[in-house]
């Protein structure tokens, strides 16, 4: 399982995000970026990307169990 | 509530974004069902590791090829220079701080106290920013002929500076792989560049 405590000071561990973060499918990767690690709500993500907000959960889902696979 | 409609809910558990009803029913589900607790924890780790990631390394949404559309396509409004030039003026005043730092600066970084090794795989993160900065320097290319020959000057006399020392932390690093200190100091040099471009690419849309 993936340590919170240790994801700020681990930079291996940063590279592996990184890299699987951009692995993942455009609309995911957006919606994963802009919620997780920008901080925007589902509402403004929903608002810059064009998309409802609705669409941007499922794809957060997405985004986050798809990563989850890489890095397990 | 059945174990799979938990389990999908278990994004927006965490995220706090359930109807009260539904994150009771979660929370009663979650604390019986070892799954769905281990679930709710991998989630809340690759939150944190999300959280901790730098603001702006990646960019979310890959607005470059708009932007060279919109180069291609705006007039170019010969009076916003002067606007320009200020905006361009703060970039260079930005990189020129920077290299007066870096001057000051040790030419290495030291670890920090009692900092072991790390799996350092700095090809794999170059390989990142290089390309988010092929992407810039394509969208740049756009619009570089509509630049004063003097702005051109300026941007790049300030993308060699922020070169130099982005060469200066990868040699560092080359030295030292498993120094964090190294890689971080990398990693600002890139985001340094990518500062730069993005800030010029700005400017130019914005013409």
């Amino acid at each position: 399982m993936v340590q919170a405590a240790a994801a700020t000071s681990d930079p291996g561990q940063r590279l592996d995000l990184e890299a699987a973060v951009a692995r993942l499918p455009k609309g995911a990767r957006e919606v994963f970026v802009l919620h997780d690690v920008e901080g925007y709500g589902h509402a403004e993500v929903g608002e810059m990307l064009g998309i409802a907000a609705g669409t941007s959960k499922a794809q957060l889902h997405r985004a986050r169990r798809l990563l989850r696979e890489m890095l397990a | 509530m059945t174990h799979n409609d938990a389990f999908v809910m278990l994004d927006a558990f965490v995220d706090g974004d359930l109807p009260v009803p539904d994150r009771d029913a979660v929370a009663r589900h979650v604390a019986a069902c070892r799954e769905c607790s281990d679930e709710r924890e991998r989630i809340v780790a690759l939150k944190a590791q999300a959280a901790a990631l730098p603001r702006g390394l990646t960019p979310p949404v890959d607005p470059w090829p708009a932007i060279a559309e919109g180069i291609a396509r705006r007039p170019v409004p010969w009076v916003r220079w002067i606007g320009a030039a200020a905006v361009l003026a703060a970039v260079v005043a930005s990189a020129l701080l920077f290299e007066a730092t870096r001057q000051g600066q040790p030419d290495m970084v030291p670890m920090a106290a009692g900092e072991g090794p790390v799996p350092v795989r700095y090809e794999v993160y170059e390989a990142r920013y290089q390309e988010a900065v092929v992407e810039l320097e394509e969208a740049l290319a756009f619009g570089r002929e509509r630049l004063a020959p003097e702005t051109v000057a300026i941007v790049e006399r300030s993308l060699a500076i922020v070169d130099a020392a982005i060469a200066e932390a990868r040699a560092a690093l080359a030295a030292d792989p498993a120094s964090a200190g190294r890689w971080d100091l990398l990693s600002q040099r890139y985001r340094d560049k990518l500062m730069v471009l993005q800030s010029v690419s700005r400017l130019v849309t914005r013409s």
